[in-house]
């Protein structure tokens, strides 16, 4: 029996508009994300990078093509709502360009919601939110509302709620635009830290050509096509991937 | 007396009745009028608040969907608000009424069953005050938590 990936997309692609406002926004696209792997997504805006992270998210549907992740079939075929959601609640971390913090909500109370949502003790979700902000270097910011915090303790939090629920999967879209290169690069690391130590898949969405060798593996999108980038690390596993 | 032609006699029960059909019973219909013309407004004014309050929150609550909060989770969080605020309400409002019904020219006689219906009503008020903020907060999608 082979390794359960962390993910795994065959053909997916996403038809926006019908007729002649049809746009392919994404195009067969199909990637594998082992357990503990940090992979990165470059592309020039308008590529379908989001569009790609949409739909291994189970935000969108993709008109085409299914989604595994964590070894479970989620996307070939009409899904409910509720379905998706519980799954992306269990099992998927979502980080974004912004922090995207709750306003309302402390450090360690908008960590301790993830749990909280998967059905775990208030007491429970609380501990381990405390634990992670701590692992995270964030612990003596935990009862700090989000305005308090800097940019880049703000996207630790915001890597602590991703880990919360113990994902199979960390989707990040453009994490570190809103940081200098310095606290970009730190978080690039830390993500890498977080994939190898949690066994966590982690797809980047990233500009920043600088951290790419922080990556196992890095795949670029153009006008909706993904495919390994020339030249960057792990492009020779990515292609015989591809090939398969 | 009943050969009198310019006295009418009334029992006690029809002297009573006389009385609640007459000015009483207007002024009884006059104050209906107004409570139910107020719960209305109320509610609408409450539906408004939350519905405000809604639309501030629009991208934490596309965020809670986007990492999986289910329905019943965001509608509780909206009910939770209009059931404080109307409880908050109702207390504010019985203090003041401890406060002005002794300033009355007529005793002002609330009883544990005036009370428990107007919480009642007030419960309602605030269920139906949540329902807008609700539809709204139902209609938006998870992906706006990214823009």
């Amino acid at each position: 029996m082979g390794e359960t990936l962390a993910l795994e997309t065959d053909g997916l692609t996403k038809v926006y508009g019908s007729g002649h406002t049809e746009v392919v926004a994404m195009r067969d696209a199909s990637m594998r994300v082992r357990r503990g792997e940090i992979v990165a997504l470059l592309g020039p805006s308008g590529a379908g990078k989001s569009t790609f992270l949409l739909c291994v998210g189970l935000i969108n549907p993709p008109t085409r093509g299914s989604v595994s992740i964590g070894g479970r079939v989620m996307q070939d075929g009409p899904r409910s709502l509720g379905d998706l959601r519980r799954f992306r609640r269990e099992r998927i971390g979502f980080i974004f360009q912004k922090s995207n913090l709750i306003p309302f909500l402390s450090a360690v109370e908008n960590v301790q919601v993830v749990g909280e949502l998967i059905g775990r003790p208030s007491s429970v979700a609380r501990r381990r939110a405390v634990d992670l902000l701590g692992a995270l270097g964030v612990g003596p910011r935990a009862l700090n509302m989000p305005t308090q915090l800097s940019g880049g303790e703000q996207q630790r939090v915001t890597i602590a709620r991703a880990l919360a629920n113990q994902p199979s999967l960390i989707l990040a879209d453009e994490p570190t635009a809103a940081l200098d290169s310095v606290r970009g690069r730190q978080v690039m690391e830390l993500f890498r830290e977080v994939a190898h130590t949690h066994g966590t898949g982690v797809i980047v969405v990233t500009h920043d050509h600088r951290a790419l060798d922080v990556f196992d593996m890095v795949y670029e999108m153009e006008d909706g096509l993904l495919k390994p980038a020339a030249g960057a690390p792990g492009v020779a596993a990515a292609g015989s991937a591809m090939a398969r | 007396m009943e050969g009198w032609s310019d006295v009418t006699t009334y029992t006690g029960a029809g002297q009573e009745e006389l009385l609640l059909k007459g000015s009483v019973d207007r002024a009884r219909r006059q104050i209906l009028l107004f409570r139910v013309l107020l719960t209305i407004i109320s509610t609408v004014i409450m539906a408004l608040i939350i519905y405000t309050l809604t639309l501030d929150k629009l991208h934490p609550i596309a965020l809670l969907k986007l990492i999986g909060a289910p329905n019943h989770t965001i509608v509780g969080l909206i009910l939770q608000q209009s059931l404080i605020m109307g409880a908050l309400a109702f207390g504010v409002g019985y203090l003041i009424g401890l406060r002005l019904f002794p300033m009355f020219p007529r005793r002002v006689l609330v009883t544990n069953d005036d009370l428990l219906r107007v919480a009642g009503i007030v419960f309602l008020i605030s269920v139906l005050a949540s329902l807008l903020g609700i539809w709204k907060a139902m209609r938006v999608a998870p992906n706006e938590a990214i823009g």
